[in-house]
């Protein structure tokens, strides 16, 4: 799996349309923001953007943002055993100040450790700087 | 072109300044391109701050104030100029009333290109975008178009620069960093 993050709006969509080739590759493409649950998979490659938003759904349905994190550690690992290539996008929001409202401090505490369950999941972790990419881990094959 | 970004206080401004009095046209002026409007005593003491620098610098700098249509400031061509800052000319090209909104950011980034072809060289200076969830749709929009700027001027640019707690991080291109 391949886990692509940064800030909002710095170019992770485009980066990995660009990076897999995927204006000339078959794919399958899904989109959080618009389909709350995980699809069936059918291509050899899937991306899967708006990982935090997937958090987000898990935090309705689980009590805590611990609980959340399991269901998602469940995922991952779901996501693994597939001979797929994975790609996961997620926006980083963790480095703002503590929001208000109790909801939002809890989803922003479970995507933070989704996130570090991600990563720690992916072979490969990118993060994207208005298109510009950082490899922050990529295991030896 | 170059590029830089930072966040708040984190002395994007000094690493422009010194990257412009190095990158000048032996010949040419340094032009300071201010794009905040003054508002209030606060914005004033910023500016003065900003302005001191620019006098120890030992350098003469040529002040031009302007929040929207910046391409039209008339530059020569050994002008180096430094363009200060992207945010608050979005804001000034955001809200002006004479012209959409929603297409503030491509006004924005045709200026900057502009005056980068007519220029020698030029330091753009921006505001990273913050890492937290916006708090409302005018925020989210404005933080989208910045974003997009952002994206537009790094693919444009010789070098980008990230500056955190004062040190120059180069993400594109070649800058010497020792005496910034």
């Amino acid at each position: 799996m391949h886990f692509v993050t940064g800030g909002a709006f710095n170019g992770k969509k485009k980066w990995v349309t660009h990076f897999y080739g995927l204006d000339h590759t078959p794919h399958q493409w899904h989109s959080f923001y618009n389909e709350k649950e995980v699809p069936d998979f059918t291509e050899k490659v899937v991306v899967l953007e708006g990982i935090e938003r997937y958090v987000r759904t898990l935090l309705e349905k689980a009590e805590t943002p611990a609980d959340a994190r399991l269901l998602f550690k469940k995922k991952l690992a779901q996501w693994q055993a597939e001979d797929r290539t994975i790609v996961m996008i997620g926006t980083d929001m963790m480095k703002g100040i503590v929001p208000m409202n109790a909801f939002d401090r809890h989803f922003r505490d479970a995507a933070g450790w989704c996130f570090q369950d991600a990563a720690e999941a992916a072979e490969r972790v990118d993060t994207i700087w208005y298109g510009i990419s950082e490899t922050i881990k990529e295991e030896k094959k | 072109m170059i590029f830089i970004s930072g966040g708040v206080r984190s002395g994007k401004s000094s690493v422009a300044e010194k990257l412009a009095i190095r990158y000048r046209h032996s010949n040419g002026r340094l032009v300071y391109v201010a794009c905040g409007s003054r508002t209030d005593r606060e914005m004033d003491e910023r500016i003065g701050h900003h302005q001191q620098r620019r006098t120890a610098s030992g350098c003469s700098w040529t002040t031009i104030e302007k929040s929207i249509d910046v391409a039209a400031i008339g530059v020569e061509a050994s002008d180096t100029l430094l363009i200060d800052c992207v945010t608050t000319l979005l804001a000034g090209e955001y809200f002006r009333e004479d012209k959409a909104a929603f297409d503030a950011d491509e006004r924005i980034t045709k200026d900057i290109l502009t005056l980068a072809k007519q220029a020698h060289a030029v330091i753009v200076v921006s505001n990273e975008l913050s890492f937290e969830m916006p708090a409302s749709e005018l925020t989210a929009n404005y933080m989208k178009k910045l974003g997009l700027i952002h994206q537009r001027l790094v693919q444009e640019s010789d070098a980008a620069v990230l500056v955190e707690h004062g040190l120059p991080i180069v993400k594109k291109g070649v800058i010497s960093c020792g005496e910034l």
